[in-house]
């Protein structure tokens, strides 16, 4: 299977302080696939997603080395503004973390700062998204009530709609059903399989169901290295390092 | 089963018990203490309370037990203690949103500024008052409700700041994330998140300082001076409650003396009051804070 790269990391390392949490880690993300990060906890999962977004520059004392292209800008350029490279991702946390204000105003609070200012087209936006993450039919009668009074599940799938009307090319998800029951997780994985047609997924799992359930591609990282990472299929079939075998067997997690 | 030694258990039964007796005890000391004041303005106030008390001026003799009421310093307390915390508002919620949106958590500047609200929360209030009576010097004010805003100001300041930046420390760093993911810049999520999410402990912070300011007297002895009349203009004197009640009580004149528990109990009925319609009002923007 042939891959368009979209997110092209080259070299990079990540320290906090003294310790190395990324080392050298050199890798290409497909573009329109879900890519997901595997690997067990602590091993640097979510500050390679976190480096994605650059969300990795507001933890204290980390240093950055290396690239990250995406559509072949290095976005720790100095050059270049954060505020711009996370436009064109949407992130999902761990835990679901709407914001102090209406469910209307979350999914609006996106584009409101990127200057839309047309009211009807805000409308027409907060409801087309809420559509995107199946969240409309829940809501569409409560849209100005607080988005805390929602049920985890639906504040998920609310942080998903939030994401998405910003109009990033790319989904970020840090485990995203980790505090999720099993419906409420089954809805998100069915979405992420619908929008991955328009848009590039990279899921932090470390529910190898989970990766084998939604992931094109698969990225294997250990205690900060890169392991081993290739199509899904040849990575779960046909893993070539001992360490990646033993981890999809069970015997490491 | 296995038997546990007795004897042990019930030392540590009573153990319990003891300590758990102190910390009920301890706590009603602290209710009775405010049953009491209340007790005492109230019993010594409320005879001398009446409707001129609060409409009137002090007429011609009114500390020698004459006709009149203390509107003057209910005003002037009002004006002061309204000036004075919409100043600290303006100085505190830059910095403690400096603070923690804009800093590195283990940086010294944090550090220092956040001992310096230690340091300036326990200097007393008649330095504050000494402080902004040099600065008037300075600028060439006199004794004036102006004088009196900025000397208050000064006071309730490392108080409003401490108690915003406890609140706003608490926030979840994911929340903010959640706000920087999605593109916002800094000023956004300060202005647009934090501020939402931390509302009712920002509104708290700002009655504490209401309280402080409007109560204390010897910040303004100097700085605000007294006066009879309603303040009609910052450059004048005002008139406050803490040193009605001051300069009542002082007299040899028991009626008078009456008339300060009076005030006294007008005071803490305004912060009272103050705090109870605030928070009804807030109530309804704080229904979106995530829990």
């Amino acid at each position: 299977m042939e891959f368009k790269t979209h997110i092209s990391v080259k070299n990079l390392s990540v320290f906090y302080g003294k310790e190395p949490a990324l080392k050298n880690i050199t890798v290409d993300i497909p573009d329109k696939k879900i890519t997901a990060i595997i690997g067990p906890s602590g091993c640097g999962k979510t500050t390679l997603l976190k480096s994605f977004n650059r969300l990795v520059d507001s933890i204290d004392g980390i240093k950055v080395s290396g690239e990250v292209l995406v559509d072949g800008e290095n976005i720790f350029d100095p050059e270049v503004e954060a505020t711009h490279i996370r436009k064109k991702m949407g992130l999902l946390s761990q835990r679901p973390y709407p914001l102090p204000m209406s469910i209307y105003d979350n999914v609006a609070y996106g584009p409101r700062i990127h200057g839309m200012k047309d009211k009807k087209k805000l409308g027409e936006m907060v409801e087309h998204y809420l559509k995107e993450s199946s969240l409309w039919s829940e809501v569409k009668d409560r849209l100005h009530t607080p988005a805390s009074k929602l049920s985890i599940g639906q504040q998920q799938r609310l942080c998903l709609a939030r994401g998405l009307a910003v109009e990033p090319e790319i989904i970020l998800g840090d485990e995203p059903t980790s505090a999720l029951d099993p419906k409420s997780s089954q809805r998100i994985e069915a979405r992420f399989l619908e929008l991955k047609k328009e848009y590039t997924i990279v899921v932090v799992t470390h529910i190898l169901r989970q990766a084998k359930r939604l992931a094109d591609y698969v990225i294997f990282l250990y205690l900060g290295e890169l392991i081993e990472h290739g199509p899904a299929e040849r990575i779960f079939e046909n893993p070539k390092e001992e360490m990646t075998k033993e981890y999809i067997k069970g015997t490491i997690s | 089963m296995v038997r546990l030694g007795l004897p042990h258990m019930n030392k540590r039964r009573i153990e319990e018990n003891i300590f758990k007796g102190l910390m009920i005890f301890s706590t009603f000391i602290i209710l009775s203490c405010l049953l009491l004041i209340l007790g005492t303005i109230i019993i010594k106030g409320l005879p001398a309370m009446n409707l001129a008390m609060i409409t009137q001026t002090p007429k011609g003799g009114y500390y020698l037990g004459k006709e009149g009421g203390i509107l003057n310093a209910i005003i002037g307390s009002l004006y002061l203690a309204g000036g004075a915390t919409f100043l600290a508002i303006l100085i505190s919620l830059p910095v403690v949103l400096y603070l923690n949106v804009y800093t590195k958590k283990g940086s010294r500047l944090v550090f220092f500024t956040r001992f310096s609200f230690d340091v300036l929360w326990g200097v007393p209030s008649i330095v504050y008052g000494a402080f902004g009576f040099t600065i008037m010097l300075f600028l060439g004010l006199r004794a004036s409700l102006l004088g009196g805003i900025i000397a208050v100001s000064f006071l309730i300041f490392p108080i409003m700041s401490r108690a915003m930046d406890e609140v706003i420390r608490m926030i979840p760093e994911e929340l903010l994330d959640a706000s920087y993911a999605l593109g916002a810049t800094r000023l956004e999520t300060a202005f647009k998140i934090v501020t939402r999410q931390a509302l009712p402990g920002i509104l708290t912070a700002v009655l504490i300082a209401f309280g402080r300011g409007i109560g204390d007297a010897a910040s303004v002895i100097f700085t605000a001076g007294f006066t009879d009349h309603i303040p009609y203009s910052l450059f004048r004197p005002a008139a406050t409650l803490p040193l009605a009640i001051f300069f009542q009580l002082g007299t040899p004149i028991p009626e008078v003396q009456e008339r300060a528990y009076a005030s006294a109990f007008i005071l803490t009925a305004i912060i009272l009051i103050v705090s109870v319609v605030s928070r009804i009002l807030t109530k309804r923007f704080t229904k979106h804070v995530v829990k």
